[in-house]
């Protein structure tokens, strides 16, 4: 049983408030850390590792946050997130047996492997690909690249099929527009929030707009999905 | 026996008595405290959501809540810390549009201090993405 903050409580009750945000935890040590370098979201819809590919290849020494599962199967992460945190200890042993260095853990509930608990955090969106992209954002990312996080009903990369309970925040469901509405809220009260994210596939990539490649070759450049393309742009296999 | 007609304490109060009411029994400013929750994707039975603060002092006059369409055998209550149901019994909250609405133990209730208002989520697991939406209104004591 965990505890939520919502909307309504502002910023009553919190130990830390940073980045348009508030809450509790141990994480207060984080805020502001990343000092500006990228940030990669790494989530498990199918295509991922291509888009993975694609946005390393475009930015300079990203921190890359892996979301859920994905955790188990990155060479490299810096920061594991999920909402579920009473998964995390059998994906953890996972990531042990394959011998991979273990990343800093982040969960929105105190449960034991977790390391940094963000208790209360205000607002707390639905999805934890969303949820490590706050994170991302209050630890003073420059540029949050979304990969294997399209918003729609797309199956993820152990799914034979996507999954019928459940789209992502793509369909006309009630729950999947409540998602994609209170994203969306979200960054129309964040503006410089949602200026700095940008997504290789979906829906979340008409919305936040491509990372594409400099013209120069200056790699990383956030131009929006609204201007010209330049010649060298590879979409891969992004949506 | 014959029907009795009788005062109510306010009434006896202001119009018998005439003593000098105070806001919260006369004349007082109505104001609305809006809530939302949206639950997460890893939400679990007995998770709480702290929905708003109610001011000391202030008495609440009414509370009113609708849900989206969730899980079934979804019920959710809301109280605080000195009552789980104070100001709304647990309700089905599985179907779309059912309606929560003031329980008695909060008609009326006037806070000491600053209440963190609390809904409990009972019965299973909500559904990522429903949202319950709702307000309270109070009149605060000046």
């Amino acid at each position: 049983m965990a505890n939520y903050n919502t909307p309504g409580m502002g910023t009553y009750g919190s130990a830390w408030q940073a980045y348009g945000y508030s809450g509790n935890g141990n994480v207060e040590s984080l805020i502001g850390t990343l000092q500006d370098r990228p940030a990669i979201v790494v989530g498990s819809a199918v295509g991922v590792f291509d888009e993975l590919h694609i946005a390393m290849s475009r930015l300079q020494d990203p921190v890359i946050f892996a979301v859920n599962e994905m955790g188990m199967f990155l060479p490299k992460v810096d920061h594991w997130v999920s909402l579920h945190s009473v998964k995390m200890e059998n994906w953890i042993n996972v990531r042990w047996d394959n011998q991979y260095v273990m990343p800093v853990t982040h969960s929105m509930e105190d449960s034991q492997p977790v390391g940094k608990v963000w208790q209360g955090l205000n607002p707390l969106l639905a999805l934890s690909g969303y949820f490590a992209m706050q994170i991302a954002y209050i630890m003073g990312a420059s540029q949050i690249i979304l990969t294997g996080c399209p918003g729609l009903a797309r199956r993820r990369i152990f799914d034979a099929e996507a999954r019928t309970d459940f789209h992502y925040g793509g369909s006309t469901h009630p729950h999947d527009v409540n998602v994609r509405q209170q994203l969306v809220s979200e960054m129309n009260r964040l503006p410089d929030f949602k200026t700095k994210v940008r997504s290789m596939s979906g829906w979340t990539k008409d919305y936040f707009g491509y990372l594409y490649q400099h013209k120069e070759g200056k790699n990383g450049s956030l131009r929006n999905n609204g201007r010209s393309r330049v010649a060298c742009e590879d979409e891969g296999s992004g949506g | 026996m014959a029907a009795v007609l009788r005062d109510t304490v306010f009434y006896a109060s202001l119009h018998t008595n005439k003593y000098v009411g105070d806001a919260r029994q006369r004349g007082g400013r109505l104001y609305c405290i809006p809530f939302e929750m949206t639950y997460a994707s890893v939400s679990t039975v007995g998770d709480t959501y702290n929905l708003c603060v109610l001011p000391a002092n202030a008495k609440v006059v009414d509370f009113w809540c609708v849900t989206t369409v969730n899980a079934a055998s979804v019920t959710f209550a809301v109280g605080d810390a000195g009552s789980a149901a104070r100001y709304m019994v647990a309700t089905a909250f599985v179907t779309v549009n059912s309606v929560g609405i003031l329980a008695a133990t909060g008609a009326g209730f006037i806070p000491t201090a600053d209440t963190i208002v609390v809904g409990v989520n009972a019965g299973a697991a909500g559904t990522v993405g429903a949202k319950v939406t709702g307000y309270f209104q109070v009149i605060p004591g000046a």
